[in-house]
């Protein structure tokens, strides 16, 4: 047996039926698997305009190709669905341990389709799936939930679960697994909540077959060499993401109450959280372990819940900074959306755009108490937090004029605490990323470690100025790291051990040739998987066409065109109009796209046959044993 | 005489490399349930305990063993003969350690055997990343 020939599960949830499938060679040949395959099925079964909390909604559930496998950092799998967030495509990426033990389990991925009448969760192992009642687990919260299960089915399960925030209908609600990590972005646990799915849990006695288990031993024991060589491993494992918080804060681009400063408290650096940490633990695999266990009985925080739980709402207490982030956590709520949407609401109260008779109490930055009690209401859509839960699209009850304060992009809060006023290519990356404002699409990071010429144009194709306030060219740098990746999230690897998130020196498209190689058999240069990570964004972007995005929407929030930074060495920057429509012509020509946005009529037609491929396949590959 | 693998808990992160590496050559795939290492991780109770055969110097699991499936071999490691392994399980029920495990896949058991036919030493200990697994012979 192939690695990848784990099992595709179709499981209409309304009429209870399940279906075992593959995925064709075919398919993994061209998209190669996780976010990938994620967004071919979601292409093909997802009626566009459909309702994202409706039974029509598609949710998938798919491991990369080298999830679950003796890779490097190889924990990670991707939750798809249409967002109830953005109303575009929803598709967030989640570490831990569930989705290695899911393939473990024998499966590859997981499409649910429908609404069950009742509570449900998915029980997943030796390549079944049942469906079983979840009444007894509904109405609980993460670690509950988790505990619960664990306690009824024995603790060698994993659980991706949703709280009951997922159950309300949160529209920025998570999809989650152990204590902290999440399946956070666009509202994935409240599709689960749509469909009235608790959980999904697997026990992985299976296993996963490898090709060439000599061959791929010894390609980890060399790359884990490197990676555990590499500077930025041996921090991240010491002090985890927050060690991002001091560049941004010096540099002045930390998003501030609600973005109106750009600057905070030092209360929040890395040696502050540091006081705070038990233990560095990890994920399924990882030889980084930057996840923080704290001594307030949670896991955390990452950069990005520390500065919008912390700065964006104005709290530099370092406690309780981490307080809130064990709440959203065990809540199960996106902390990006959460830090983004408070904020967006404290400014809109202080200007008099939303009013007492709405908020109920006054809204005001700094205020512990006020901020926790806005969390837990917006969990429970209570109150004032049923408007909160609603998101971005509580624009419509909070007035038209409440979208220029909105730090958002097609109806996506941005993702991470990062300003992107000043480096010009962080702009235009949260402009185009195809989930809505997200970093982790495609930021090049690299644009701000004055990388010599040689290695810029290597990597850009063409000169490329070190200055991050520069335009000229910056669509290159967007277009690279995108496509590097759209393969690493194909492949079910952690970005932090990966090249050009955040070192250039990690490993590269050829180190997964290597890997996919050792681990499955199957054959992938390193061209092959930069033209199938254009393919995946091709994709996206029909899906996202199809929901009616066009060219107007791959912009920034008008405070970022309008307002200039206020202090610090940004001070004064903001993003030129005109500059910016020229990056985003740029890139569109880069993409093959026409000036408005669309796709060639050859890719169109293209990712048409695809989609016109069987779903339901008895054999993968050639003759059901492997690759021909 | 072999000495067992040396565990320093506190430094285990709970990744379970060591698990996937053992078990990827134990039973031919990435099973960490199924390893000579087995890793308990709980991080609700904040557990990363990795456990392994000691290598004990009077093994209770040889005797308790009634087909010759364990045996104890000159260098003093316990060593699995899966081919007349039954799966009764008797020598999983005497280990005071709880060191023994149940391939259930292949109804075999599985335990830490030093990896002795690997030149380079027990792969659970070459690939853990924070040095928790250290082995030397002398």
């Amino acid at each position: 047996m192939y690695i990848s020939q784990g099992k595709l599960a179709l499981v209409n949830l309304s009429s209870g039926k399940v279906t075992i499938t593959f995925t064709p060679r075919q398919l993994i040949e061209k998209y190669l698997g996780g976010r990938g395959l994620n967004m071919y099925y979601l292409h093909k079964l997802l009626k566009p305009g459909v309702d994202p909390l409706s039974p029509d909604n598609v949710l998938i559930f798919g491991a990369g190709l080298l999830t679950g496998t003796l890779a490097p950092n190889s924990s990670r799998i991707n939750i798809t669905a249409k967002s109830p967030e953005s109303g575009i495509l929803g598709d967030a990426n989640i570490g831990g341990f569930f989705g290695a033990e899911m393939r473990l389990a024998g499966f590859d991925r997981l499409i649910i389709i429908g609404k069950a009448q009742a509570p449900v969760y998915l029980y997943l192992e030796d390549s079944k799936l049942e469906i079983r009642p979840a009444d007894q687990y509904w109405g609980y919260n993460v670690n509950d939930t988790q505990k619960l299960l664990r306690q009824n089915l024995g603790s060698d399960i994993q659980v991706a679960c949703i709280s009951r925030a997922g159950e309300k209908l949160v529209r920025m609600a998570c999809v989650m697994t152990g204590i902290k990590n999440a399946a956070g972005r666009g509202g994935m646990g409240a599709v689960m909540g749509s469909k009235n799915l608790k959980a999904v849990v697997a026990r992985g006695n299976q296993g996963l077959a490898v090709h060439d288990a000599s061959g791929l031993f010894q390609t980890r024991l060399e790359l884990q060499k490197h990676l555990q060589n590499s500077k930025i491993c041996q921090v991240l494992g010491k002090v985890g993401t927050p060690l991002l918080y001091e560049n941004s804060n010096r540099l002045g681009a930390m998003r501030t109450h609600n973005n109106q400063l750009n600057s905070f408290s030092d209360n929040l650096n890395a040696s502050e959280v540091e006081k705070f940490t038990e233990k560095m633990v990890s994920c399924y695999n990882c030889v980084v372990h930057c996840r923080h266990r704290n001594t307030l009985g949670g896991e955390g925080p990452e950069y990005s819940t520390l500065a919008l739980l912390g700065s964006n709402c104005g709290i530099a207490d370092t406690a309780q900074v981490i307080e809130l982030n064990n709440l959203v956590n065990d809540l199960g709520l996106d902390s990006s959306s959460t830090g983004t949407i408070i904020p967006w609401a404290i400014e809109l109260y202080q200007r008099g755009i939303i009013n007492h008779s709405q908020t109920g109490r006054p809204l005001e930055f700094g205020n512990f108490e006020l901020i926790k009690s806005l969390i837990e209401d917006l969990a429970e859509r209570r109150d004032f937090g049923n408007l909160l839960a609603e998101s971005t699209q509580a624009v419509k009850y909070f007035g038209e004029q409440s979208k220029d304060y909105l730090i958002a992009v097609k109806g996506l809060p941005q993702s991470d605490p990062h300003d992107v006023r000043y480096i010009k290519s962080f702009a235009l990356g949260i402009a185009v990323a195809s989930r809505g404002a997200d970093h982790l699409r495609n930021r090049p990071t690299l644009d701000i470690l004055n990388l010599p010429k040689k290695l810029r144009e290597s990597l850009y194709g063409s000169d490329v100025s070190s200055d991050p306030t520069a335009y000229d060219n910056k669509e290159k740098t967007v277009y690279y790291h995108e496509n590097v990746y759209a393969i690493t999230d194909c492949m079910g690897i952690c970005k932090f051990v990966c090249h050009s998130f955040n070192s250039p020196h990690l490993l590269k498209p050829g180190h997964f040739s290597t890997l996919i190689k050792d681990a499955t058999g199957l054959e992938f240069t390193q061209e092959d998987l930069f033209e199938a990570s254009k393919r995946v964004i091709d994709l996206e972007r029909k899906i996202n066409l199809r929901e009616g995005i066009t060219r107007a929407d791959d912009t920034l929030p008008k405070r970022y065109f309008e307002d200039e930074m206020p202090a610090g060495i940004t001070k004064g920057h903001k993003i030129s109009r005109e500059e910016f429509a020229q990056m985003l012509t740029g890139y569109y020509h880069l993409r093959n796209w026409d000036q408005d946005g669309q796709l060639a009529p050859e890719k169109v037609a293209e990712i048409e046959e695809l989609a016109a491929i069987d779903l339901e396949v008895t054999e993968f590959g050639t003759n059901g044993r492997g690759p021909a | 005489m072999a000495k067992p693998i040396k565990i320093t808990a506190e430094k285990c992160i709970g990744c379970k490399s060591c698990a996937l590496a053992c078990s990827t050559f134990k039973t031919g795939t990435v099973r960490p349930n199924a390893s000579g290492v087995v890793v308990h991780i709980d991080q609700f109770k904040k557990e990363e305990k990795p456990i392994i055969c000691r290598q004990c110097k009077q093994p209770k699991c040889v005797p308790a063993c009634s087909n010759g499936c364990l045996t104890l071999d000159s260098n003093g490691v316990v060593l699995v003969n899966e081919a007349k392994c039954t799966g009764c399980w008797d020598c999983i029920e005497v280990c005071p350690f709880n060191a023994l495990h149940r391939d259930t896949i292949r109804n075999v058991v599985v335990k830490c055997d030093l990896c002795y036919n690997h030149q380079s030493g027990p792969r659970c200990v070459s690939i853990c990343p924070v040095q928790s697994l250290t082995y030397s012979k002398e």
